[in-house]
């Protein structure tokens, strides 16, 4: 019995030994036995994993085996880079566009630049199909690191039957949505509806920015001491202080204010692409609700639309650019993209965007297929989770305070903005 | 031949001694001994954590940047200068002390209510432990369902009674309530058993002779119970506290620090800085703070209520 425990702890301690060792074969494992190449990829939802699990990819390319896991987007980065200072990271992660800058500096990344040259000369047609986005968006001081193959920008979605009720036409400029929402605001329903609460980085306060001609420093911080910027602050008071919103919007999270337009209790609200599939399942387009692009701010003649993206980043580690490049090409790849984009999030590959199936998967795609093409990425600061931090307590700033100057809001918050620079 | 057997009746007794003396040793040690691994544990996890983030504190270690310089006492500068810490310092302490007063009060009562029930007394027992078992997350979301806006059932009770619905997450006050009500809710289970156990040792005859001299349950409950418990009061208030300064996983999803920064406790802060803007140093510093925080309260309550094991 004495000498069965004391060989019961023995095995103990040799395993917690061999749990705390170096796993010399997995992190040199990126070239496998027999030559094979090992690609690590991880994907930040499990959305945006191809149906058919890289099934094809494989038979094409017997040399090289992906190995796909989820690490969601929200902590992606800070887990790359404890592995890449292990030397246990992935060769691609997939990461929010703004933290691009982040991993650059810390020399997480490397330079494509050369391979995409490449691609671009072997497979002119091919390469062409991709809007140059997807370039633009894994890019920091003109050097690509990696490939943006999804991106989303939000529009802004209304409730049709109830604009025709009324005799509203669908807005044009942020006060025509300001009079549709007073209207519209009755006892069973809000007018409008947003997120404001912390849950979230400031996404869809951004876009409302930019939409209402809002821009940003060469080092991107966005200039919120502006006309746009005090208009913007405006907006949001109006509407916590006439009510058109629901009291208690200002500890909403996305989820929230997505339930609020599909439940029916808001006939407006900002909303993000890849979210009208689901709306698309309790209405119908065209009838019931529809979708337009962000409106302008009053005396402006046209605007721009902020995108998102979640761009595949190569580890500077890698030791298979050229296997990571033709994962890239899989990913994006008419056949399997499409696939991803007509149950997710829009693609910057045009093809797929401009084909008949995209569109009849998603009807509401003709309406923005220009606005898509000349959609702008939102710009990221160095220091971009503090910049966020600071939107959002301006946007909690006009919730909670909604008689205050929103000149003195913005002069206040945009003088910490600055500091960041320093 | 008398001599002889004196000789070996001595060497014997010797050898008798330095056994016992051996066997009391080894007696002695067997407490060390099991809680070595442990202890060993402790430090290998809790130490390594405590001292690196502690000397992660002493430099400017930020993702955004690739150096990271040797600042010393800066980031603690920064912090104590810093409105936006300040302000989850105070919104720290008055959660902490909401807490604890509330959670003492309640674990207090439960685990009388709980000496009471000698027949279901298991059953309730396990019942008690329900809410400790839940995720902060689960508590979160079920705590955002009870005081939502328009949906919540709390606000459909008030307004069932012909009262206004409260707007609880919106409103800083209400919002740091619900907050602390959570919390309570979650780290109160423990608490109750640990002053249940403080109960179940005192000696009943104690309680029957106290009611033979006529003495009033409150009496018993002050000049009785309290006393007798006040060691796992103590303990108790150690957990309360413990547990409330480093409370996050509820706050996090609840609300996430709003409305403006009215529930963003110094752990929350803390998430924050070091993950939200990959201020790892700075994240480490409030570590620190929040570290010193729980010892001095610790202390305070070792002395005050007397807490030593020996006893």
């Amino acid at each position: 019995m004495k000498k069965a425990s004391l060989a019961l702890i023995f095995i103990l301690f040799l395993s917690v030994l061999a749990a705390c060792g170096n796993d010399d074969e997995s992190s040199s494992d990126s070239n496998g036995d027999s030559g094979e190449k090992v690609v690590k990829v991880w994907f930040g939802r499990e959305d945006f994993i191809p149906a058919d699990n890289f099934e094809k990819f494989h038979e094409e390319h017997p040399d090289i085996r992906v190995e796909a896991d989820v690490v969601p987007l929200e902590q992606a980065v800070s887990d790359f880079m404890r592995n890449h200072s292990a030397g246990n990271e992935p060769d691609i992660v997939q990461v929010f566009h703004d933290n691009v800058g982040t991993m650059v500096s810390q020399d997480t990344l490397m330079d494509i630049s050369e391979y995409v040259d490449q691609w671009e000369s072997d497979d002119a047609d091919g390469f062409n199909k991709i809007l140059s986005q997807a370039w633009d968006i894994a890019s920091w001081e003109d050097k690509v690191y990696g490939m943006g193959i999804h991106v989303g920008p939000y529009w802004h979605v209304y409730r049709k039957d109830w604009f025709e009720e009324e005799g509203l036409e669908i807005p044009t400029d942020y006060d025509e949505l300001l009079e549709a929402a007073r209207v519209l605001d009755t006892d069973e329903h809000e007018g409008y509806a947003l997120v404001g609460g912390r849950e979230h980085p400031a996404w869809w306060f951004s876009s409302l920015f930019v939409s209402m001609g809002g821009e940003y420093s060469s080092t991107g911080l966005p200039q919120i001491d502006s006309e746009a910027g005090h208009y913007l602050i405006d907006f949001y008071q109006t509407l916590m202080r006439e009510e058109l919103i629901d009291p208690s919007a200002i500890s909403w999270s996305s989820g929230e204010m997505r339930g609020a337009f599909i439940g029916g209790n808001a006939a407006m609200a900002p909303i993000g692409d890849n979210i009208f599939p689901l709306i698309q399942e309790e209405m119908t387009y065209g009838e019931e609700w529809t979708a337009a692009p962000q409106p302008v701010r009053p005396g402006q003649e046209s605007n721009q639309h902020e995108i998102w993206g979640w761009p595949m980043m190569v580890s500077s580690n890698t030791e298979n650019p050229e296997a990571v490049m033709e994962v890239f090409k899989y990913l994006s790849d008419t056949e399997i993209v499409d696939e991803v984009a007509k149950r997710y999030q829009p693609t910057t590959n045009s093809e797929v965007m401009q084909s008949e199936e995209y569109v009849e998967a998603k009807p509401w795609a003709a309406d923005f297929e220009e606005e898509f093409a000349n959609t702008i990425i939102m710009p990221s600061h160095i220091n971009q989770g503090e910049v966020m931090n600071i939107l959002v307590d301006v946007q909690q700033e006009a919730l909670q305070n909604t008689e205050r100057d929103p000149a003195e809001i913005a002069a206040e918050y945009q003088e910490k903005l600055n500091e960041l620079d320093n | 031949m008398a001599a002889g057997s004196e000789t070996k009746y001595s060497l014997q007794n010797e050898k008798n001694k330095k056994e016992q003396k051996k066997s009391k040793f080894r007696k002695k040690m067997i407490p060390y001994i099991l809680v070595f691994p442990a202890v060993l544990f402790v430090i290998g996890v809790l130490g390594y954590a405590i001292i690196a983030g502690l000397l992660m504190s002493l430099f400017d270690i930020r993702l955004s940047f690739g150096d990271a310089p040797f600042v010393g006492l800066e980031n603690y500068i920064y912090l104590f200068t810093d409105e936006i810490f300040l302000n989850s310092l105070f919104i720290s302490l008055i959660f902490v002390f909401g807490s604890v007063v509330l959670g003492l009060a309640l674990s207090l009562s439960f685990a009388l209510s709980l000496y009471k029930c000698k027949r279901t007394g298991n059953f309730y027992k396990a019942l008690a432990l329900v809410p400790y078992l839940i995720s902060g997350i689960a508590t979160a979301i079920m705590f955002r369902f009870l005081f939502s806006g328009d949906v919540g059932l709390i606000n459909l009770i008030l307004k069932t009674v012909g009262l206004d619905a409260v707007n609880f997450l919106a409103d800083p006050w209400w919002a740091l309530l619900v907050c602390v009500l959570a919390n309570v809710w979650f780290v109160c289970p423990f608490a109750t058993l640990v002053l249940l156990s403080g109960i179940q040792s005192v000696d009943p005859e104690l309680f029957d002779s106290a009611k033979i001299d006529g003495a009033h349950r409150i009496h018993i409950l002050r000049k009785i119970i309290l006393p007798l418990i006040a060691p796992m009061m103590g303990i108790s208030l150690i957990w309360l506290s413990f547990a409330s300064f480093n409370m996050f996983d509820v706050i996090l999803p609840l609300t996430n620090g709003g409305p403006g920064r009215s529930t963003e406790v110094m752990a929350l802060y803390m998430y924050n800085v070091a993950f939200g803007e990959l201020q790892y140093s700075l994240g480490s510093a409030v570590m620190v703070i929040i570290l010193f925080f729980n010892v001095v309260t610790s202390v305070i309550y070792l002395k005050i209520f007397n807490v030593n094991y020996a006893d």
